[in-house]
């Protein structure tokens, strides 16, 4: 059910527009309350994968068997890029895989395949909403509704938090940046597609009053 | 107006010079009860108000006494008001605490009695010597402040991280911050006034070579630049006590929220909230113009402003001698400093004799003396020597505005109290003091208390204290203690304080009716005398004794056990208050009271949304809850020759009558979904439904109920297989399971997995005669009967868009449900509308699905009786008024959910003619509704299969204790053709 839309329709059904709608439709992209720009993110690809992680020899077999990833699946808790996969290790039995929409069904095969069974891998792009947070309030404005340690020594590049924002279950990471970007704090956050809006909603009116001054959750001090 | 009482005297009491915290060149406007003034920015409210001479406050709660400003700190118990800006209003704020700001509001609460001059009628008598006994019972309290306004305000939070939580910015807490970052900790370091620095500041000190203002700039420049330190003035750390960590209430100056609250996750706190200047207790020693020694101070030297023209200063320790150096330094007036101490040897006696300033050692202040002036300010003292027998000699009338008082000491250590610390009493300094052990918090942190909190007598003590417990938290986060030593202070010498607790009047006020030990509750020495004649014999008892909600502040508590135990012959040592019931704290007491107004209001939850909710909303659907989710419950038309909208009754008929004859489509994509795959799947899944699931050939479904391990109905389910070891399952929300976690532990140690997907699709379900008329116009597939029939399933296009589509209709009747990716769900619901419009296709909402499902003889959405439902000894059966031609006994209520039934009232069912105590019913009703097919009202029922026949007729008794007849029939009201459903009620 996942190939792309466009190439496979038929004359008739063509007369439909099957357009799709992403969890922000009709939603402004970037809203900056003060101190935070808030992006969101348009369709993303992503791939749940549930397998038993903690079985060193299927976490290895898992890795090989990811289209375009290399080395050792990420630790729990941990995230790990690699030629434009993402990988979210969420517990000893998710992992989710970010990706290019189109890629998606051939990565969800690909794993399938190689399991028969003892690997679940579900197309779930649809199912999640994605959004970002630039600048260097980021970090405090997530602190203002969730009990995580936002600090750079406590929480950084390479780790991901399963937390309650708003209360909506949102995981927060740093996606990998290129280098021209990386003079600027992002963060991303996924949650269930269904509270997308609650989400943005909950950042919007939290940045709205403004961050703390002084970078109160210890931003770095230059 | 409150503002008359000050014209007269409403003329600057700023100084030429001075005022550590103000910007002279920043003058602020601001409105007291409406009438503009202006001060510096750096200036308190507080300290503006004094700067006009405008001392008086309000009158009393309880006596109408004049009061006036009597503090600079936190206790402060009578300049309280309202605070607004332009975002929002704060209640009942110290005006000590109140950072000035352009444009600041405040407001005396009960400024209405003194427009009413009601202080004068009410405060005469007593001024008079009338005795006032027992009008704690008689006098109705002033109503508390709008504390629920406040606690449901602007609130903003913020969770924050920290090995170490310093309270108190004073010199203690800065070392204690200091020696914790230098060890290589995070450090917050939160302070509840608007300065850091505390008593030092304001009293001028030299820390080491330096001036203290100086010391102070130094090291909190050095902690702001630390990348592991943070400061945030203006927040008031009120409870230690919650496991999720300590709470801080931050009121920022500006900009920001009103008040955001800190949930502080530290390992250590090291309390360090210093001490409060005790009140002595004479006739009279409430009047305006009367305040701590140390405020005057204060006022002095942070703000330039004297309280008075000339002041008189009584103290029973050296801080008298203080701050009559500070104010003759200063320029002001000095009308004598009274001491009942005859020869005390301290330098700084020595230094005021030098000075020539009017000492007046062994005597006391043994009545204030209210001028003529508007506002009730004091105008003389009378000064009497003391003689060793304890009573006065002659006294004689001096003339001052204004009375500057000491008695000595006491630690602000309410949150130690809070968290469950006793303490003990220090002869010496004539105070108690905390137990020096650390304490342990329920967030996992360790409590110790640092400088003249736990009882620093000196301004050395105080900082090497702070040192010291900076250095053992980091000794306890297994950090190496940097190497750090307090600055080294000139030694001088000092006398102690001498217990002098109620002072000795004339006879014509010995009666202690007017002697004060603390304002904010109105509470006399007399008052105390007469409560100790009962078994009072602790702060809580005597709490109790006095009916007050919470522990006497710090500024007064210990006064107030003094005269207990002298009232009682007790010791003083053996009072010792301990725990939350016994250390008091104004401000402290009055933030918890914010606390738990706010943690009763109702948790938040978020709300789910659909991809069609914005088009439920465009076509003017009643919208309500489902579970999280909004969803629509029915579309109103207009209706009607004048085009008036339908009723909700009218709206649901319609769309049932829809659902059954023509075509109807519903939003059910609130419905989760999960995937269940591996060889032990199948097995797992017989296990948990009733009916059996792994004999499903690939591509077909089954409607059941999912039971718990003990057998009982969960919630009903749709299980799917599409392939060998993959099913899977779609179930509404229920409130009897967690499906994920359901899941997740069915296949936890099982040869299978399980895998959420019910955000990614989206279920629409088209029901009616015509819903497969209106799906071959969707789909190229071939869904007629022979190739999709019951419970199939295929996989397929619909509205160009992959689908899967399910041969299923829980309600009856002919339907379909169309699965599609939620990012795709919006654009088919929309097509299906366009390719359906001239089947008359319907929007369905949840009330009407209900009543579609009620008529099958299905629960509707969330009333199954778990635990009963189909299983064991109960069966669900239809219900039906003995006689048809009655009032429709059931219906009304569920019919559309808005009716006045309770659903919790459980409608039982009797036999007929034997008992109706509920231990005696045979059954009970689940759902009812009113039937558009049917056209007459109907419910369903569980009853005991074994004491139930069908065609029998049972007694229902209704909301209003009446019972009614009715029959048992068979559940399914509406006659189908859609067998597979049946397993359902096989049991």
């Amino acid at each position: 059910m996942s190939e792309r839309i466009e190439d496979v329709l038929s004359e008739v059904e063509r007369a439909y527009s099957a357009e799709a709608r992403g969890p922000f439709a009709g939603v402004a992209p970037q809203s900056e309350p003060h101190g935070v720009r808030i992006e969101t993110l348009g369709h993303r690809g992503v791939v749940l994968i549930a397998a038993d992680l903690s079985d060193a020899d299927a976490a290895h077999k898992l890795a090989e068997a990811m289209p375009g990833w290399s080395g050792p699946l990420p630790e729990l808790g941990a995230t790990g890029s690699h030629q434009g996969v993402t990988l979210l290790r969420l517990d000893d039995k998710r992992l989710l895989a970010l990706l290019n929409y189109t890629e998606t069904a051939a990565f969800t095969a690909a794993v399938a395949a190689s399991f028969e069974g003892a690997a679940l891998a579900e197309p779930v792009s649809d199912g999640y909403a994605m959004l970002r947070l630039h600048g260097d309030g980021a970090r405090e404005l997530i602190a203002k509704g969730a009990a995580v340690d936002m600090h750079p020594a406590a929480f950084s590049a390479g780790e991901l938090r399963r937390i309650k924002l708003g209360a909506v279950d949102v995981i927060l990471h740093f996606p990998p940046v290129a280098s021209a970007q990386a003079d600027s704090e992002m963060i991303e956050l996924l949650c269930p597609r269904s509270l997308a809006i609650s989400l943005l909603g909950w950042l919007r009116r939290a940045g709205g009053r403004g961050v703390a001054p002084n970078a109160i959750v210890a931003q770095p001090k230059t | 107006m409150a503002a008359l009482f000050f014209k007269s005297e409403d003329v600057s009491y700023r100084l030429g010079t001075g005022g550590a915290l103000i910007d002279r060149d920043k003058p602020v406007a601001f409105f007291l009860n409406g009438e503009s003034l202006m001060g510096f920015q750096g200036d308190t409210l507080a300290s503006a108000l004094l700067a006009h001479g405008r001392i008086f406050c309000a009158p009393s709660v309880r006596y109408g006494r004049p009061r006036g400003i009597y503090t600079s700190c936190i206790e402060e118990p009578n300049a309280i008001f309202d605070i607004e800006d332009k975002r929002g209003r704060l209640s009942a704020r110290p005006a000590t605490m109140t950072p000035l700001r352009p444009g600041l509001k405040a407001w005396a609460p009960n400024a209405p009695a003194a427009n009413a001059g009601g202080f004068r009628r009410a405060a005469a008598p007593l001024l008079d010597g009338a005795s006032f006994g027992g009008l704690r019972q008689t006098v109705a309290p002033t109503p508390a402040p709008d504390a629920t306004a406040e606690a449901l305000g602007a609130e903003e939070e913020l969770n924050f991280f920290a090995d170490v939580l310093v309270i108190g910015g004073g010199v203690a807490g800065i070392s204690a911050a200091k020696a914790a970052v230098a060890s290589g900790a995070r450090v917050l370091l939160v302070e509840a006034g608007g300065y850091f620095g505390g008593r030092a500041l304001g009293d001028g000190d030299k820390i080491g070579r330096l001036h203290a203002a100086t010391w102070i700039d130094k090291e909190i420049s050095a902690l702001r630049e630390a990348p592991e330190a943070a400061l945030r003035l203006n927040a008031e750390a009120i409870s230690l006590t919650g496991a999720e960590g300590a709470l801080i209430l931050e009121r920022p100056a500006s900009p920001g929220p009103l008040r955001r609250l800190w949930r502080v996750k530290a390992r250590r706190v090291v309390l360090a909230t210093g001490a409060i200047e005790r009140p002595l207790a004479f006739a009279n020693n409430d009047l305006p113009g009367v305040m701590t020694a140390s405020a005057m101070r204060d006022y002095l030297g942070l703000y330039g402003v004297e309280v008075g023209r000339r002041v008189a200063i009584f103290a029973n320790n050296d801080d008298g001698y203080l701050t009559a150096i500070r104010l003759a330094e200063a320029g002001v007036e000095v009308a004598a400093v009274v001491d009942p101490r005859p020869d005390p040897q301290s330098a700084l006696a020595e230094h005021a004799a030098e000075m020539g300033l009017p000492l007046r050692k062994g005597s006391v202040v043994g009545r204030a003396v209210a001028s003529r002036a508007p506002g009730g300010r004091i105008g003389s003292v009378e000064i009497a020597p003391l003689r060793a027998s304890g009573r006065l000699g002659g006294a004689e009338n001096t003339a001052c505005d204004a009375l500057a008082i000491s008695g000595g000491w006491s630690p602000l250590s309410a949150l130690f109290g809070e968290a469950g610390g006793a303490s003990v009493w220090d002869e010496e300094a004539l105070t108690f003091k905390p137990e020096p052990e650390a304490i342990d918090l329920p967030f996992g942190a360790s409590l110790e208390v640092a400088g003249s909190a736990a009882g620093a007598q000196s301004l050395g003590e105080a900082l090497s204290s702070g040192l010291g417990a900076g250095k053992s938290a980091a000794k306890a986060l297994g950090l190496s203690p940097a190497r750090l030593s307090a600055p080294k202070l000139e030694a001088q010498k000092t006398d102690a304080a001498t217990a002098h607790w109620i002072i000795p009047s004339a006879p014509d006020c010995a009666d202690g009716e007017r002697h004060f030990v603390d304002l904010a509750e109105d509470l006399t020495v007399a008052e105390l005398e007469r409560t100790a004649r009962g078994s009072v014999d602790s702060a809580a008892a005597l709490r109790k004794a006095l009916g007050l909600s919470r522990p006497l502040g710090a500024i007064s508590q210990t006064l107030a056990l003094a005269v207990l135990a002298d009232a009682r012959g007790a010791d003083l040592a053996d009072l010792a208050p301990s725990g939350a019931a016994g250390l008091g704290g104004a401000a402290v007491s009055q933030s918890r009271a914010l606390l738990e107004t706010a943690a009763k209001s109702a948790a938040f939850t978020a709300e789910r949304l659909s991809p069609i909710t914005a088009w439920h909303e465009a076509r003017g659907a009643q919208m309500g809850k489902l579970g999280a989710w909004r969803a629509p419950l029915h579309y109103p038309r207009q209706s009607g020759p004048e085009g008036e909208m339908e009723d909700a009754e009218e709206a649901v008929i319609r769309e049932v009558r829809s659902a059954r004859h023509g075509v109807a489509a519903y939003d059910a994509t609130h419905l989760n979904r999960h995937v269940l795959a591996g060889p032990a799947a199948g097995d797992l899944l017989d296990a948990v439904f009733a009916e059996p699931v792994s004999v499903l050939p690939i591509g077909r479904s089954l409607v059941g109920l999912l039971r718990s391990e003990k057998g009982e109905g969960l919630c009903e389910a749709v299980a799917s297989r599409l392939g060998e070891c993959r099913f899977e399952i779609t179930a509404a929300d229920s409130a009897h399971v967690d499906l994920g976690g359901f899941w997740a532990e069915k296949v936890s140690g099982r040869d299978a997995l399980s895998a959420d997907i019910s955000e990614s699709w989206s279920t629409i379900a088209v029901m009616g005669a015509k819903s497969r008329l209106m799906l071959e116009r969707l789909t190229e597939a071939d869904v007629s009967e022979e190739a999709l029939a019951p419970v199939q399933g295929m996989e397929a296009r619909v509205a160009a868009c992959p689908a899967r589509i399910m041969r299923l209709a829980p309600a009856g009747g002919l339907g379909f449900e169309i699965v599609v990716p939620s990012s795709l769900a919006l654009s088919v619901w929309e097509d299906l509308f366009a390719v359906g419009e001239t089947l008359g296709v319907t929007p369905l909402g949840a009330a009407a699905i209900d009543v579609l499902r009620i008529e099958r003889g299905r629960p509707a959405g969330g009333a199954e009786a778990a635990g009963t439902t189909g299983l064991g000894d109960t069966v669900l059966v239809g219900l039906e008024p003995q006689d048809p031609e009655e009032t429709p006994p059931v219906g009304a209520e569920l019919f559309l959910g808005d009716g006045d039934s309770d659903p919790a009232i459980i409608r039982w069912l009797f036999s007929a003619g034997g008992e109706t105590g509920e231990d005696s019913a045979v059954g009970s009703v689940t759902s009812s509704c009113w039937s558009p097919t049917l056209g007459r009202a109907i419910a369903l029922a569980t009853v005991d299969r074994e004491r139930v026949e069908p065609g029998e007729t049972v007694h229902l008794r209704d909301q209003a204790g009446r019972l009614e007849r009715m029959r048992i029939v068979a559940p399914q009201f509406v006659d189908l053709t859609e067998q597979h459903l049946d397993g359902w009620r096989s049991h």
